[in-house]
Formats: structure tokens, sequence, C-alpha cells
């Protein structure tokens, strides 16, 4: 089976140890496009860009380095594999793309233990050794990562664990409302980040974390109040200009309805009650995430994931009842305010009605 | 709630369902949508939806996304009775996520007619193969040939089609300017 992964690989030139040395090197650069503090201010980007298309202009502009580092023309198949559109990538080099950024890849078996080791947070949690002893190849409609039988219920635990990363920590409350906030002070202070064109992505090298820090310090002396303001709250964690309170949060499984009744519903409060100061969180208007697999007759399509069952193989999502009755997205709404106390209890009740 | 949807890729979906509805009452199913818009963009329509390989050919998940929004937006509608399926057709507010990008879409409709007109009498099979031979096609390292095209869309459907199926589908791609 092996054969059938590494044969198309042959193909377009890449043995099996310059592939591995590829997809090691992919996984370095896959994140190394991210802004100070990650995905928090990526929002400040023109909408045509996320953080993976600065990875690959950081790739591109490395062309000569990494092809005298590694082999004459890395730096191409690089280029090729975390390409943030998928299908610029030769299907050839699939396989690699989907240990890169499938639906169940490196990435996430990586990042999710990691976070909940230094968050200190029981979350996050699954067997990644018995993920690796169970974790196999099958062809079916074409070669793909699959699972042994045996391991369904760490594909289970690994999904789970993701989504309560998700709920507890990804998208905390807290975290959420700081994030708003850096994104405010980003678009005050580095607001040439949101006319960025192609060309000038590699620039943001020269912004890390240490900057930004000195950046908030410089800033909570800085002419403009709102300025001020914003860097107190992120630098002090609040600080003298205090932070708003989460005053309201729906259930987290909405629809597409659901939120647009809610943001209606939000923008006339604004409007109407100004000195609470309402701020909404929705996620940037996009529900996120908790797994993309195929089920039967679901009206949406999905990633075909298989289980090899005494060698036939099956869907996961017919032969595992979490995963087939698990929802593909989560969604809350969350209303923050600060000032106002008086009307939050109506917001509330307002807020409440709405979501019957 | 407009503003939800009213980015250029936007006003192309709801265009390309309003094109389909001209010509056709109905059959206007999420595949076959996620599939017309896959090529509108391999046309060369700027439209920044990224499409990865799933069960039945390309698929795009912000486009699903986006797809979503219109009908919260009432400038499309789903017409099917049947929760499994759909059938999209033009809604009332169809012209609000038109209008702000006419001028931009009067230089692609020509290619989203022409799209249209390729694929609309075709079913959902037929289109799941055109549309993983262009994705095979799209992003070759080597030269693009024939058995090259075979032999991927092969590996990464397994038997679901045959090589004399294959063959028809380049031919069929190339007869209309893919």
């Amino acid at each position: 089976m092996a054969g059938l992964v590494v044969a198309p690989l042959k193909s377009i030139g890449l043995d099996e140890e310059r592939a591995l040395e590829l997809l090691r090197l992919a996984a370095l650069f896959h994140e190394i496009g991210h802004l100070p503090f990650s995905h928090g201010a990526e929002g400040v980007l023109p909408k045509e860009f996320r953080h993976e298309h600065i990875s690959l202009a950081i790739a591109r502009s490395l062309e000569a380095e990494v092809d005298k580092w590694f082999w004459r023309g890395a730096s191409q198949y690089l280029a090729l594999l975390i390409d943030p559109k998928p299908q610029n990538t030769p299907t050839e080099m699939l396989f690699l793309r989907d240990i890169l950024s499938g639906p169940i890849d490196a990435d996430r078996c990586d990042y999710l233990l990691r976070d909940s080791l230094h968050c200190g947070v029981a979350y996050g949690q699954f067997d990644l050794n018995w993920l690796l002893e169970t974790i196999t190849l099958v062809d079916f409609e074409g070669v793909r990562i699959a699972i042994n039988k045996r391991g369904i219920h760490t594909i289970e635990a690994l999904i789970l664990a993701r989504y309560y990363m998700l709920s507890q920590v990804y998208y905390h409350r807290t975290r959420r409302l700081f994030d708003i906030y850096l994104l405010q002070f980003f678009q005050r202070k580095l607001s040439h980040l949101s006319t960025m064109k192609q060309d000038d992505l590699v620039s943001v090298v020269d912004l890390d974390d240490y900057c930004v820090m000195q950046m908030l310090r410089d800033a909570l002396v800085d002419e403009d109040t709102e300025t001020r303001r914003l860097a107190d709250r992120l630098y002090h964690r609040g600080g003298n200009a205090g932070k708003h309170s989460m005053i309201w949060e729906s259930g987290e499984f909405n629809g597409y309805f659901k939120v647009k009744v809610l943001l209606n519903k939000v923008k006339e409060l604004q409007e109407r009650l100004p000195s609470s100061h309402l701020i909404i969180d929705c996620n940037d208007f996009k529900p996120i995430r908790i797994h993309e697999f195929y089920r039967r007759n679901d009206q949406d399509e999905g990633a075909l994931f298989v289980v090899v069952d005494r060698d036939k193989p099956k869907l996961l999502t017919d032969e595992s009842g979490v995963m087939e009755r698990l929802p593909r997205h989560f969604w809350p709404v969350r209303v923050y305010a600060m000032g106002g106390e008086d009307d939050w209890p109506e917001i509330r009740c307002e807020l409440d009605s709405v979501e019957g | 709630m407009m503003q939800l949807c009213n980015e250029f890729k936007d006003a192309i979906v709801a265009l390309v369902v309003k094109r389909w509805s001209d010509r056709k009452p109905d059959g206007l199913g999420r595949t076959m949508l996620q599939k017309l818009v896959y090529f509108i963009q391999a046309k060369g329509v700027p439209v920044p939806f990224e499409y990865r390989l799933h069960y039945y050919g390309p698929f795009s998940q912000s486009l699903s996304e986006s797809i979503e929004w219109l009908k919260v937006a009432g400038a499309i509608v789903d017409r099917a009775t049947d929760e499994s399926r759909s059938d999209f057709g033009p809604g009332a507010n169809i012209e609000k996520v038109l209008e702000p990008h006419l001028g931009e879409l009067h230089v692609h409709e020509a290619k989203v007619d022409q799209v249209i007109e390729a694929f609309a009498n075709l079913g959902g099979e037929r289109m799941e193969l055109l549309s993983t031979t262009h994705f095979v096609q799209n992003a070759a390292m080597v030269e693009n040939t024939k058995s090259r095209t075979i032999r991927e869309v092969r590996r990464v459907k397994g038997d679901k089609f045959s090589e004399e199926e294959i063959e028809e589908a380049i031919k069929y791609l190339k007869e209309h300017g893919f």
C-alpha cells in the first residue's frame, strides 16, 4: 500500500527521503506567517489574505536559501505544498498535504496536546500513541489515510478534544474580548496592514510579539484617548480603562438565520442604548468547524474518512455513533457591555426572547 | 444584513443562480452550484474560493458559507421540500447583492454564461468526473499528459470511473476551453 503513496511522489521527482524532508519543512513554514499573537489580530489583514498567504510569501522570498540548504527545486515543491489554495497543489502531493492539513492532521495532533499542557487544562487530551498505532492507508476511491477499527475511539477523542479546546480555550469569552481589543489596537497603530498588497506580505516578519508589547507600552501615553485606553486594557489586562463584561451568550449551536436575527437585534440595541457600549462577537460571521467528515444523506459534501474493519473499508460516520451525530460546527454569539449597567437586564431579556 | 454578503464573490454566486434560473426553472442543487463556481473560477473569474477534493469532487467550504449568507439575505432561495436536497433560485433581494458590482459582473458575465451553457444539462456523476479531472489537470508539476490525468483521476477516485470515461472527460473539457 505504501507503494501507492510513494509512486506518485516519485513521478514528480520526490523520493521517500526528500518527501519526508519536504513534509517537515512544510510543517515549519505552514505557521511561519502568523501575525504577532497568532490568529488574534489576523482580521486586520485585507480580506483576501490570511496567515497562510504570508507563509507562502515568506517561502517564496527564501527560494534561493531553501534550494541551497536542501536541494535544487525544493522551494518549488514547498510553495506548492503550502499554497493556501488546495487546488494549486498537484494531486500527486495531496497525500502530503493531508498530513499537513487534512481532517486528521499532524497540526492538530501537535497543537491540541501542546496547548492543553501549556494552558493547564484537561481538555485537548487524546491518545496520540494509539492514533499512530492504528492509523493506516486504504485504497478506497483512491489511496487515503484511514484508521483501523480499533482506533475509532481515539479519532472520536481527537475531534472531541478539538471541539472542547475551541469551545473552552480558543473561543473563551475573555480571550475573544482581548482579541477584539487587539484587533482594534492594530487597526489604529498598524493600519498599513489593512491595505497590504501581495508584494508587501513578507514585510510582516518585522513584527513580533515583543515589538507589539513595546508598542502597547508606548501607547499607554498616546495622544489619542481611544488608543491609550486600548493599550491600557491590553497591557494591564483591563487596567484603569476597565474592560467589557460578557452580559449575554447564546447557545452553542446556532444556524445562519439565528445569527442574523441576533445580529440585527444587537445592532438595534447598540443604537437604542449607547451607554452600554455593546460589542458583539460572532467569530467574524463564520461558524466554527468541529469536523468535516462526509456523512450519508448530508446536504453538504464532506471529506471521506475510512475505517478499516477486517480489511473492509467503511465510512467513519457509519461506524462511529459519535461522529455520525456530532454537529459539523458550533457558533456561539456573545454580547459584551461596559457602562449603562441599569440597561443590562433589559438587554438580556430582549436577546433571550429573540433566541427563543 | 446585506453587508454579510456584499462582496464580489457573493455577487458572482448570486449571478450564477440568476442565470441558471433564466435558463432552467429548477435543478440547481448545492453540489451543482459548487461545481459551476469551480469552473467559473477556472475560467479566470477572480473569486477567492478554496477548493479541496471531497467525496463528490472539488468542494469549497468558503463557498458553502457564502451560499448560506445569500440565503439568509433573501438573495437566493432554496425551494427544495426534501431537507436532504437543495434547489436554488433567485430570491426577492438578489438585485441588492448584484447591484453594487454591476460593472465588474458585466466584465465576467460571458464566462458565467459559457460555464452554465457547457454544464447545465449534465448529471451529478458527470460533473464529479469533469471537475475532478480538471482539478487533476489544474496543478501539474510534470507534463500534463493524457496518461498522467487518467492515472491521477484513477488514483483519487479509484475504480469509480473507467479510462474511457476519463478520456471522454478530458476531451469535453478541452472542447469547452478548459
